[in-house]
């Protein structure tokens, strides 16, 4: 054998074995596929009918900016296609962010009040504010007081370690799914990882679910930019009163927020879930 | 000054510094890619959209091959196989990174927040200044590395010298 073909057949074995090594270790791999769980396990923090054709189970973190985004397109789908969606919100907060765990335990003292939708606008229309604060604990408890919670059991909740479990078990779901950033998103099953992608694929993912015609494609940047004051976090849950709070991109209006409001789904509790707890 | 400082410090650099230069290079994208490779193709490809600046259809294209490309030309480099296309190929990766970068603060005037380099569940965790200043590093060293003619300890010496190990003086 001769110095070339030797090189090239050490070649062509290494690559063999690399790709080989790579797909075996990958296969092998513990993974999720499902996640939609059974009714009777989820969480109660949803929007939309139980029975919905599309169904979102999405990973996000207080603190990410790329949520906060993705959050105002989430609304507009929502908007767009109602009744047709359940939307299963999953805390995911990432290690880097130093305040995102108490952000999170904030907003799941206010579910247990029935008013998470309302303090999770409340949360990223002021993520620039907390999560660079020294104490953020006290912004925490305003917006609590803004939104009508009972105090003192927001308070005891806010220190409850069944609270932080709660939280952690959704995480641990996302990685057990291999969530590895946020926003992440399940449609159907279908894993749709950043705000770009679900604007592009998750869009006409749920448009051929429900059996529509694609929507004609444009670039990211010239969707945002071609429909102001269409995605607004004021434009899903009733307004409570924020003012100045803006998506980057868009216009909300308080108009608009009392406008819509009416014509959309209410925070559902799930009987079953809450009865576990 | 210091770019001739730089080059000084390469020419004297021994043949042993050469190959753990190599085998850093190889070794960041190797890792690189296979961390890419052990999550879901989701992942990679939603931080490729997030860059908003590379033409859609490619994007998909993009998130199923660089992962095998840094993985495989990572590989060669650590061991030694066609060194001097593989320094190319990895430079290439990096002048790519940074062209995306440059663009994108250009065109968006943002950057992302993170740029997937490592995978989205990656141990490493790099801010996006922190890849900039690696891939330039790394686009140095792999240009050095493409205009070296022998590799000390690697596939190429072996395969090619019948065997004989070239030794540094």
């Amino acid at each position: 054998m001769n110095a070339d073909r030797r090189y090239l057949m050490t070649g062509m074995m290494l690559i063999f074995f690399l790709v080989t090594g790579v797909l075996v270790l990958k296969r092998n791999q513990p993974l999720a596929q499902n996640a939609n769980e059974p009714r009777e396990l989820s969480n109660s923090r949803g929007y939309g009918p139980y029975d919905a054709p599309v169904q979102i189970v999405e990973y996000s973190d207080f603190q990410c900016p790329a949520c906060k985004r993705a959050q105002a397109l989430v609304e507009k789908i929502l908007e767009d296609y109602p009744g047709k969606i359940r939307l299963n919100y999953r805390h995911f907060p990432l290690e880097g962010h130093r305040w995102s765990s108490l952000a999170h335990q904030a907003a799941e003292c206010a579910h247990q009040a029935g008013k998470f939708w309302e303090y999770q606008k409340r949360v990223y229309g002021d993520q620039a504010a907390w999560s660079v604060s020294i104490s953020p604990s006290d912004l925490f408890f305003q917006y609590a007081k803004d939104l009508n919670l009972d105090m003192d059991a927001f308070k005891t909740c806010m220190v409850d370690p069944e609270v932080r479990r709660r939280i952690m078990d959704d995480k641990s779901k996302g990685q057990r799914l291999q969530v590895k950033a946020t926003p992440t998103f399940f449609i159907n099953n279908q894993r749709i990882v950043g705000q770009v992608e679900l604007e592009i694929n998750g869009i006409d993912l749920i448009r051929q679910i429900l059996g529509l015609p694609p929507l004609p494609r444009m670039t990211p940047a010239s969707s945002m930019a071609s429909s102001p004051g269409t995605s607004t976090l004021s434009s899903l849950v009733p307004s409570i009163g924020v003012p100045g709070i803006q998506i980057p991109g868009t216009s909300a209006s308080p108009t608009v927020a009392i406008s819509a409001a009416s014509s959309v789904p209410q925070e559902q509790t799930n009987p079953q879930a809450v009865a576990s707890k | 000054m210091i770019l001739s400082s730089v080059q000084n410090g390469f020419k004297r650099a021994s043949p042993l510094v050469w190959l753990m230069a190599r085998v850093f290079l190889g070794l960041v994208f190797a890792y690189a890619g296979f961390s890419k490779l052990m999550e879901p193709m989701e992942n990679f490809r939603g931080a490729i959209a997030g860059y908003r600046i590379i033409p859609y259809f490619l994007v998909p294209w993009i998130a199923i091959t660089i992962p095998w490309i840094e993985f495989i030309f990572g590989m060669f480099a650590i061991l030694g196989y066609v060194t001097r296309t593989s320094a190319f190929v990895l430079g290439l990766l990096s002048f790519g990174f940074l062209a995306l970068m440059g663009l994108s603060k250009l065109f968006l005037g943002s950057l992302p927040a993170s740029c997937g380099c490592f995978g989205q569940g990656s141990f490493i965790q790099l801010t996006v200044g922190q890849d900039v200043l690696l891939n330039c590093f790394n686009f140095m060293l792999s240009v050095k590395l493409g205009s070296l003619k022998t590799h000390f300890l690697s596939l190429d010496t072996l395969l090619r010298k019948e065997g004989r190990l070239r030794l540094p003086p």
